[in-house]
């Protein structure tokens, strides 16, 4: 199932569906315990007020939660995002697939969803709001241009 | 160590003449890298996240080298660690200061005379702030990671 509305009918979407389509659940299960293992990592090293020396916000359970929520909504064959905690305390998701083709996320408690992507000259950036369940559409749109290429 | 002792051996350790000059472009500044989560495991290079400061934050907390001995900037990066519940220094990041202005950034110099500087000019907003920081990385001149070297790994 989708994390976001599919109501795209044009190749590219098709194409798109194909590539966010989550082909094994035992891979899949895999791929979710791993990037669980890094949320709670990165998390267990910031959670504490302070954590960086220069007056970073601890990460409270909220944000933690809704991140969880977040990586669970992540088609699971799709690269793992480094996952780190910002001086906001928000959490922080990046893929990369060279300098200028990267998606850069920071999600905070109340839902909040900041981004930034650049593919090639074309930049963007915004806020959008992550309830739990499906990736903002926005946001999913840069997701499936720069997944749709992946190796 | 008291809190106190440790701001007195910051400051003292910081402080520095040659800090009254601006930041020439060809300048290495160094970002003290205290949280493993900002090390990107795959690469061994520091993460854009570990740049942006907080909202309420004008700028990045950043040190000169100037003619500083290196033993001297570990020093002082493992006080700062020492500040945190891990209190683990991983890392400094080298920034070349012509690689910030290149995107809009600027440096601030404090009052007292030290290596310590801001690195100012940032959007007010997140997804903005994110954006600059991913420009920052982007190029030959990003900027690279020195792991602490075993002499200063740990200091409590």
């Amino acid at each position: 199932m989708l994390a976001w509305p599919d109501t795209a009918v044009s190749d590219d979407a098709a194409r798109v569906r194909l590539a966010l389509r989550d082909p094994d659940p035992a891979d899949s299960s895999l791929a979710f315990g791993s990037r669980k293992r890094d949320l709670e990592n990165a998390c267990a090293e910031a959670a504490f007020p302070n954590w960086d020396g220069n007056g970073a916000r601890a990460v409270d359970l909220e944000t933690y939660s809704l991140a969880e929520k977040f990586i669970a909504a992540v088609p699971r064959h799709f690269p793992s995002p480094d996952i780190a905690v910002d001086a906001d305390g928000e959490v922080a998701f990046r893929w990369a697939r060279a300098p200028k083709e990267v998606l850069s996320l920071t999600l905070r408690g109340d839902g909040r969803l900041s981004f930034a992507a650049r593919f090639g000259d074309r930049e963007s950036h915004g806020t959008e709001r992550f309830g739990g369940e499906q990736i903002p559409e926005d946001v999913a749109a840069h997701m499936a241009r720069l997944f749709a290429w992946w190796p | 160590m008291s809190k106190f002792l440790k701001t007195l051996q910051r400051t003292w350790l910081g402080f520095s003449l040659g800090g009254r000059k601006p930041v020439d472009g060809a300048e290495p500044l160094r970002r003290f890298i205290t949280a493993k989560n900002w090390i990107n495991r795959t690469t061994g290079n520091v993460k854009p996240v570990a740049f942006v400061p907080r909202e309420t934050e004008r700028g990045t907390s950043m040190y000169r080298v100037l003619s500083t001995r290196e033993q001297v900037l570990w020093r002082l990066g493992t006080i700062i660690a020492s500040g945190t519940h891990a209190g683990v220094l991983h890392g400094q990041s080298e920034l070349r200061a012509r690689k910030a202005a290149s995107c809009g950034l600027d440096f601030e110099l404090g009052r007292i005379p030290s290596l310590h500087v801001d690195m100012i000019g940032w959007p007010d907003s997140k997804s903005a702030r994110l954006l600059l920081a991913e420009k920052l990385f982007d190029g030959a001149d990003a900027p690279r990671f020195i792991p602490t070297p075993r002499a200063f790994a740990v200091e409590r």
